[in-house]
């Protein structure tokens, strides 16, 4: 035991750093979530489960609960899917490959409270630059209202999203493809098996821990993503992108309802816990059959 | 030379120092008493958005050269973190002495919580305007310095106007009439962009006056009573106007996608003739096109021969820290900054919200002069409880992808159920 003094005296700092910026204020939530603070007010009141009996009862919870698992699914399976393909393609060691990995990490590189203000401008139905684009080629008919189309908005922002982040997925599958042995593509090679066949009982089992770690990752992110939406449509047109983060954030500072901000952080994170835990225990599954 | 058990040990030892440090917060110049708050050097904080009241910064060092023995120590804080920022060092106990705060109701969270002080004895109190004191005041106690008075109209391109030569419209089926003509001639008649979702209340509060409050003054009142609603009021009629000029197409394109910024651009670009603004904004038309030829009338949703009534609001500048130690020198930089020659400078090119401040606006602003003095009505978040203006918002965006008046209506009736709990 008296080796890990030491070093334990080293993770100290960083340690009262963790509990006192993050530790301290989650359980804060918990108590605030049984409150009705107003931010403001120096005593809360003591409220009981009152926040969360009306939070089953809010119409918006509910569906700020389904743009929740709309945006989480949908950036979850198109951020795997893009950064398998590319990493598929990008896993060799030619230059090229080298290159066109880093090239496509930049977008992660960049802030992106800055990159969403970008495809603000992008998006713009009037100046933006895709619109422009569509009508200078003459396919004025495909120009849309990108984030004020109650029905496109929601894509629009998760595609913003998507372009920003799917390096990162990309290079674990790279990390997780170059794992495999060779010698078993070689195998299958001389036992006649096409690309597909490879690809369908080689790869895609023996990528299982990348699989894991990506769809797991990728799921919370999803789930959490509260500033591109923020900056991009603030929840609108009309609610249609508000999922549970933005509507804590609108109940905690617009309404100034911090007690039931606070409730409804609680719900978004036993949400988050249930379903990443689900996650882990049926793909680890998968990881120790193959 | 240094064993490595040594540097272990020493590099332990400092970490946790550095941690301390940057933890502990020493408050320093508390020590004046305030009796005799003259004499001594004193220090005060002042919170402000970085947005607004620019010409602060010259105005303190103009008090400070009057008063040396009071400094400031001004905090310009970005827009969007200011109300966190000073909400958090409120909840604990360490607010500014002096912070802007916004009007009318949305003084109450700070007065309930016991954060801001009564100024109704301060001199400058007798020289405000009526809207000046309505925006300072709740519950008949003055709160808050106010500052520029804005107003909401229809801006307009003089030069469009001119070359399809449109007069003005005094009323309702005119204003559709000018709408159309300008469409006509294939520009935008109105520039609106409801991405940005405080755009949405432009026109509502531009309507109210008119519609409700001329005739019905009282309508809040019984608001708060119970026995108004918005639904069955002449809301169901204002929204079913605003959607109205939707469906003729006198607004741009995809206005859902719209934002601010394209808005001030189309009217200085000229592509669009008129737009429903606050008054502020005219400047960022100006700052876009320096060129451009300006003015400005009150919307007109009234019918033919009846008086048109102006939405305005007085924006306020600081209130007080109650718990401020240093309260004789804030009330002294409050009176400093009410003193004709100051407030001038702070509210330029708006109108001011004294008496005897004149108000040197932009002249397109002042083309509403006449207007104003016929019958005004205050923007109404500031007499909403907090929980509606939000409300609004979505419920216009709402209105304008489909949803019904009425269910619109109904969450805001909700909401402002839910405020006055």
């Amino acid at each position: 035991m008296k080796k890990y003094i030491v070093p334990a005296f080293f993770l100290l700092p960083a340690l009262l750093v963790f509990t006192t910026f993050i530790i301290f204020p989650v359980i804060g939530s918990f108590y605030y979530s049984f409150t009705n603070w107003d931010g403001l007010s120096a005593t809360p009141q003591f409220i009981g489960i009152k926040n969360f009996e009306n939070l089953l009862h809010d119409e918006t919870v509910w569906k700020s609960l389904g743009v929740t698992f709309q945006i989480a699914i949908i950036l979850m399976l198109g951020q795997n899917v893009l950064g398998l393909a590319l990493a598929l393609g990008l896993q060799g060691s030619s230059w090229v490959q080298k290159v066109l990995r880093v090239w496509y990490m930049i977008p992660l590189m960049l802030s992106y409270v800055a990159i969403s203000y970008i495809w603000n401008y992008m998006y713009d139905p009037r100046n933006g630059i895709i619109n422009f684009l569509l009508r200078s080629v003459g396919l004025s008919n495909l120009t849309q209202d990108w984030l004020g189309n109650t029905d496109l908005a929601v894509y629009s922002v998760i595609f913003s999203i998507i372009w920003q982040s799917f390096a990162l997925c990309m290079l674990i599958y790279v990390a997780g493809l170059q794992a495999i042995p060779k010698d078993l593509y070689e195998a299958a090679n001389i036992d006649g098996a096409g690309k597909g066949r490879m690809f369908v009982n080689i790869t895609f089992p023996l990528v299982a821990p990348a699989f894991t770690i990506n769809m797991v990752v990728t799921m919370i992110f999803g789930l959490k993503i509260f500033d591109q939406i923020f900056i991009m449509t603030n929840g609108g047109p009309g609610g249609v992108t508000e999922n549970l983060a933005m509507l804590l954030y609108r109940q905690a500072f617009t309404f100034r309802q911090m007690g039931y901000g606070s409730a409804i952080a609680i719900v978004m994170f036993l949400i988050i816990l249930v379903v990443s835990l689900l996650q882990v225990i049926i793909l680890r599954k998968r990881e120790v059959e193959h | 030379m240094l064993s490595l058990k040594r540097v272990k040990w020493i590099g332990a030892v400092l970490s946790i120092a550095l941690l301390l440090s940057a933890c502990s917060e020493t408050n320093q110049g508390n020590s004046s008493n305030s009796s005799s708050a003259e004499d001594k050097p004193v220090t005060i904080t002042v919170a402000m958005p970085n947005d607004q009241y620019q010409s602060l910064s010259e105005l303190n060092e103009r008090f400070q050269d009057q008063y040396p023995n009071i400094k400031i120590q001004f905090d310009a804080v970005p827009t969007d973190q200011y109300e966190t920022l000073v909400n958090t060092k409120l909840a604990s106990g360490d607010g500014p002495d002096l912070f802007n705060v916004n009007s009318g109701t949305k003084l109450d969270p700070l007065i309930n919580s016991n954060n801001i002080m009564a100024l109704n004895d301060e001199s400058w109190v007798s020289r405000l305007s009526p809207s000046g004191l309505e925006a300072a005041s709740r519950n008949g106690n003055v709160y808050a310095l106010p500052g520029f008075q804005a107003i909401i109209g229809v801006v307009y391109n003089k030069q469009i106007f001119k070359e399809l030569g449109l007069s003005i419209p005094q009323h309702w089926d005119e204003f559709l009439e000018v709408a159309q003509k300008i469409k006509d001639s294939g520009k935008i008649p109105l520039a609106l962009g409801l991405r940005d979702a405080f755009v949405t209340q432009f026109i509502p509060y531009a309507m109210a006056p008119s519609a409700i409050y001329r005739d019905h003054a009282n309508f809040d009142n019984e608001m708060y009573e119970g026995k108004q609603t918005f639904v069955g009021s002449p809301w169901e009629q204002m929204l079913a106007d605003y959607l109205g000029l939707e469906e003729k197409g006198f607004f741009n394109d995809d206005v859902m996608g719209t934002g601010l910024d394209s808005m001030f651009q189309m009217m200085a670009s000229g592509d669009a003739a008129m737009s429903v603004i606050v008054s502020p904004m005219i400047g960022a038309i100006r700052g876009m096109n320096p060129e451009i030829e300006l003015g400005v009338f009150p919307l007109p949703y009234v019918k033919e021969g009846e008086t048109i009534y102006v939405s305005t609001g007085t924006s306020n500048v600081f209130a007080v820290n109650a718990n401020t130690k240093h309260p004789e020198a804030a009330k002294q930089y409050l009176d400093f900054l009410s003193q004709p020659d100051n407030m001038m400078v702070l509210i330029e090119g708006s109108l001011s919200a004294f008496v005897d401040v004149p108000s040197q606006a932009d002249p397109a602003i002042m083309e509403t002069e006449d207007a104003m003095k016929k019958g005004t009505y205050t923007m109404l978040d500031t007499i909403w409880p907090n929980t509606v203006q939000p409300t609004l918002f979505t419920a216009v965006q709402k209105v304008f992808t489909g949803q019904s008046i009425e269910a619109a209506l109904k969450e805001m009736d909700d909401a402002f159920k839910r405020g006055i709990q």
